[in-house]
């Protein structure tokens, strides 16, 4: 039975209606797939009524009450999102332990649609920082390589989408935490435009920054989770779905690629990504970015500064329980003053605006999400390191942007990033499932 | 703009203004990470000086 669990969300689903298989039987073999790969480790809580929510969904369906898009279908969460009667530890020792009293509004909306939120997946530590061995769990693996990260924050929903043990996960996006994973892992990370997704509930690690996406085996996946988590009266990201994309234009953002940090052969992964796109018909101009360092820069003082907002009283009180490298980032933000806070501010305005600029007559930008495929584990032995991205500006920006996979260097994956006018989700997915269609890079499956 | 000689002191005072210590073994790492996060505030800063001038 486990074959089902490898088919789309939308085939489990008819599935499902056509009485072809069971809820029960899609979880059974869910729960069988998370146990034989326990090594990534990414799931980290299972509900243990999993089985009986399940039942209850073949029940409804029996009965033929309404079902939603999702009925009967798992789906993890990121260690960030509160459930009720689920814990949410934020992959910190610091937290209480118990379970919530209600549904963040993400979780709200995939019940609503019929999913069963029934696993938790590993997080960095409230969002921070990562890989690190003092959380209440280990590590979550790379599927491509075990000695490699996953990237992060979003670690856990990156390693079990990959991992094939479910279909979609839900992650949050502040300086690239659904993309990066996604990129490293080879699988699909849908950043949405700032605000489309109501995150009540969500534990914050930056107000002005933090966005909810999915992490999904594919673009019509995570497109169709956007939809069920979108906030009232979005256009739907799977508007266009399988709609030609030729004619449409895009800016190649090649010069955030000329970077010494980059793995040289990227840029010909790149450009033979972009020669695809050429061929399905997309126009193609290359185009200037803004300076990434300064766009970094920014992020980098908007997060500080709004973590230790959130978390100053929280260290104060029980510092000694977060772990090493998390207390080691927070208080970096007790370092700025409200001059630096204002200049990031006016930075992020002048670059929304660069962004607009650049895409006004084009659909979207495209450039490398990860500038690396996945560092191994063996480098962070001493603590955190910076790992080369190109996320980052449409954090400030707010503009949706989606990463898939590209192509693999040295056996590991990379992404590619493609980034479209605020609201016009649908658009960028339209170009990304094209892609994925044109090519076999999301058919390529790690060795597990 | 943007000051990046943090001092130890400076960093330890103001976590103390929020009632945050550090052990004495992480001070050396949570200097280095200040103020690497100053420099690129002082970048953002001195872009800002340009773009006024």
């Amino acid at each position: 039975m486990t074959d089902w669990i490898d088919r789309s969300l939308s085939a489990q689903a008819e599935a499902l209606r056509a009485g072809q298989v069971s809820a029960v039987a899609l979880m059974e073999a869910t729960l069988a797939r998370i146990d034989a790969r326990s090594a990534l480790d990414a799931v980290t809580w299972i509900a243990p009524d999993a089985l009986e929510q399940a039942a209850a969904a073949d029940r409804a369906l029996a009965e033929g009450q309404e079902t939603g898009p999702l009925h009967g279908l798992p789906v993890a969460l990121k260690d960030l999102f509160e459930a009720e009667g689920q814990p949410n530890t934020c992959g910190s020792r610091s937290m209480p332990e118990g379970g919530m009293p209600a549904d963040s509004a993400p979780v709200a909306a995939l019940r609503r649609a019929g999913a069963l939120p029934v696993l938790r997946v590993a997080t960095y530590e409230f969002a921070l920082t990562g890989p690190a061995w003092d959380q209440p769990y280990p590590p979550a693996r790379n599927p491509w390589n075990p000695r490699h990260i996953t990237g992060g924050s979003s670690s856990g929903s990156a390693a079990a989408v990959a991992g094939g043990l479910v279909r979609v996960a839900l992650g949050t996006d502040t300086g690239g935490s659904v993309r990066s994973p996604a990129s490293y892992c080879g699988i699909v990370g849908l950043k949405p435009t700032r605000g489309r997704v109501p995150d009540s509930g969500v534990f914050p690690l930056s107000g002005t920054l933090d966005t909810v996406g999915p992490l999904a085996a594919s673009v019509a996946e995570a497109a169709l989770i956007l939809d069920v988590i979108s906030g009232e009266g979005m256009a739907p990201a799977s508007g266009e779905l399988g709609q030609d994309p030729a004619g449409m234009r895009i800016g190649f953002a090649r010069d955030w690629v000329l970077d010494p940090e980059a793995d040289p052969s990227l840029l010909p992964l790149l450009d033979d990504a972009v020669g695809v796109l050429s061929r399905l018909g997309l126009g193609v101009d290359l185009i200037e970015m803004p300076d990434y360092a300064l766009a970094e820069a920014a992020g980098c003082v908007i997060i500080q500064h709004e973590a230790w907002q959130i978390h100053a009283a929280r260290l104060a009180e029980n510092g000694a329980a977060y772990g090493r490298d998390a207390r080691l980032n927070l208080v970096t933000g007790a370092a700025l003053d409200q001059a630096d806070v204002q200049a990031a501010e006016a930075h992020a305005r002048d670059l929304t605006r660069a962004v607009d600029r650049a895409l006004e007559g084009r659909d979207a930008i495209v450039s490398a999400t990860t500038l690396t495929p996945a560092p191994a584990f063996s480098d962070f032995e001493n603590g955190a390191v910076w790992t080369p991205m190109r996320t980052f500006p449409f954090n400030i920006t707010g503009h949706p942007a989606i990463s898939l996979p590209c192509g693999l260097l040295d056996g590991l994956p990379i992404g590619l990033q493609i980034i479209g006018r605020h609201g016009e989700e649908a658009r960028i997915c339209r170009i990304a499932e094209a892609f994925e269609l044109a090519t076999d890079h999301c058919l390529q499956h790690p060795p597990l | 703009m943007a000051d990046e000689k943090l001092s130890l002191e400076d960093l330890l005072v103001r976590l103390e203004e929020k009632g945050v210590t550090l052990a004495e073994d992480e001070q050396a790492a949570a200097l280095a990470a200040a103020r690497d996060l100053r420099r690129r505030a002082a970048l953002l800063a001195q872009q800002r000086g340009q773009a006024d001038d």
